[in-house]
């Protein structure tokens, strides 16, 4: 479960007071760290994988991975947020990789709009 | 949290519903490293709603029917998705139907917590580990289970991956979870009303946080959500005026909250102290071990119970030493009392309730037997907010709906 940040990628939401995983994790374990201009997890084990942090970052930055305790090395899951949808690109240990993509909105029907 | 900035808020009803409580007990996969809260209920629902009414005289109600469900092992999953919505049995090592042994009891029809403590029964007689049987489904079927799980708990997708497990070829393990005290599944909450207010007058609770009503789930909640606001809403228009902002008795009040919740903060940066963490790690093996943990198989006797009372107060004693070094510490801080002081009620009605009626849930091995005589009622807790002692007693079961109790 620790989410990785991903340096190269990560902007620090220089556009906003908080970076948007710090306002999405429900646990406030995201923050900005004021040294590199990164945002980093600040207790990796009280993390509970949810992938907020995840889906909300607009860079693709955070990486979310399975702690070895429970998953082997290395597995990836990485969510493409799409409009009203959501596409995720599995890879397993065995390099076996699996699309999935699901509504995760319903669209907007024109004759319910007042 | 961000400026540490104390907000009063003046109310002449207040509705409390910040969910049940998780982290009291040790998941058997919390150790050193990155795992510490693999658990299936929201880890950051820690009791602080319990614990703030406690403190002030709040009865609570039927904490020791603790929800322990079984889930993916390990990443402790949802499970209802795969055993229900897409059909795959319980199976043990040897490929038995798990449930058909609880036959007499209604096989996969059997109440709920017969059904969460089949796979640890199993696994504590030598018939472990169990599954649930996931080595039919078409591949398509098992694409429409993942994209199910995406939805609910995506990170499940990854801990498959990170097993190299196709399910048609390896069955979906499944073991039971930590115990969680909440509302919404099982009844452990605040003693409420029919409006929802709490023995404390003007304090109203709804969802997790309120108890005495199983099996609510997100409906059930939400219905009493809008109970509680109707509660709250005729309470207030008859409710005697605030106290005037000026009051001695209010500032002093807020002075001492205050003190309460920013002392680990306020001891300085060189203080030789406990750090939150530390004493969450200390109560929760605590709790597993004593009272009736998932290490324990759930089941806990009077001596243990009274060894975790004894400790639970010297942790309570030993609030004075946690230390937080920065705000989000301090949460952590006021969380890990909010817990400890919500294990101590947990303790009570666990001692209280002496037999065993919802086996897995709240397992008595000093009392293994059903006792209608005696406890077919409700086991209530209340703490006296001047003195901190809590006592247990207990309410009279009423039957507010007709028909045959024992009949869905």
């Amino acid at each position: 479960m620790p989410p990785r940040v991903l340096p190269n990628k990560c902007n620090g939401c220089p556009d906003r007071a908080e970076t948007r995983c710090e306002e999405a994790c429900p646990g406030d374990l995201m923050a900005l760290d004021p040294a590199t201009g990164k945002a980093f997890c600040r207790a990796t084990r009280d993390c509970w994988d949810c992938m907020s942090c995840t889906k909300v970052c607009p860079c693709g930055a955070i990486e979310t991975r399975m702690p070895y305790q429970l998953g082997y090395h290395k597995a990836s899951l990485r969510p493409i947020m799409a409009k009203n949808r959501i596409i995720w690109k599995c890879v397993d240990i065995n390099g076996q990789e699996t699309t999935y993509e699901y509504a995760n909105r319903l669209a907007p029907k024109t004759d319910d709009l007042p | 949290m961000r400026t540490g900035v104390f907000h009063v808020f003046r109310a002449k009803s207040t509705i409390v519903s910040t969910g049940g409580a998780g982290t009291l007990y040790k998941s058997y996969t919390a150790d050193s490293t990155d795992s510490g809260a693999q658990i299936w209920m929201c880890p950051y629902c820690v009791g602080s709603g319990y614990a703030m009414g406690f403190r002030q005289g709040a009865e609570l109600s039927s904490l020791e029917q603790r929800w322990v469900a079984t889930r993916t092992k390990d990443f402790c999953g949802p499970v209802d998705t795969i055993s229900v919505g897409y059909k795959a049995p319980i199976i043990n090592c040897k490929d038995e139907k798990v449930m058909s042994r609880y036959a007499h009891l209604g096989g996969d029809a059997a109440p709920r917590y017969i059904r969460a403590n089949a796979p640890m029964e199993e696994w504590l007689a030598g018939r472990g580990p169990c599954y649930c049987d996931t080595r039919n489904m078409a591949p398509d079927t098992v694409k429409a289970m993942m994209t199910d799980y995406l939805n609910e708990r995506p990170s499940f997708v990854l801990f498959l991956a990170s097993r190299g497990q196709d399910v048609t070829k390896e069955p979906i393990e499944i073991y039971g979870s930590d115990p969680y005290i909440m509302g919404g599944h099982t009844m452990g909450g605040f003693w409420v009303e029919m409006d929802r207010m709490t023995t404390v007058p003007g304090l109203f609770a709804a969802g997790e946080t309120a108890g005495g009503n199983p099996n609510k789930f997100v409906g059930g909640c939400a219905a009493e959500g809008k109970l509680a606001a109707r509660g709250a809403i005729a309470y207030m228009k008859q409710a005697e005026p605030l106290p005037s902002q000026d009051s001695r008795e209010l500032a002093e009040q807020i002075e001492a909250e205050k003190a309460r919740v920013f002392a680990p903060l306020l001891r300085g940066a060189d203080y030789d102290g406990v750090s939150p963490r530390e004493m969450k790690d200390r109560l929760q093996r605590l709790m597993d071990e004593y009272a009736g943990g998932t290490s324990q198989f759930y089941r806990t006797n009077e001596e243990r119970l009274d060894y975790a009372l004894k400790h639970i107060a010297m942790l309570q004693s030993q609030f004075q030493y946690l230390k937080a070094a920065d705000l989000h510490e301090l949460m952590e801080a006021n969380e890990t009392m909010d817990r400890v002081d919500v294990s101590e009620a947990v303790v009570h009605h666990l001692k209280a309730r002496k037999e065993t009626r919802w086996a897995g849930w709240q397992t008595r091995s000093d009392y293994p037997e059903r006792d209608d005589v005696n406890f077919d009622c409700f086991v209530e807790t209340r703490r006296d907010p001047e003195t901190g002692v809590v006592t247990a007693f207990t309410r009279p079961y009423e039957q507010l709906v007709p028909g045959d109790r024992q009949k869905a």
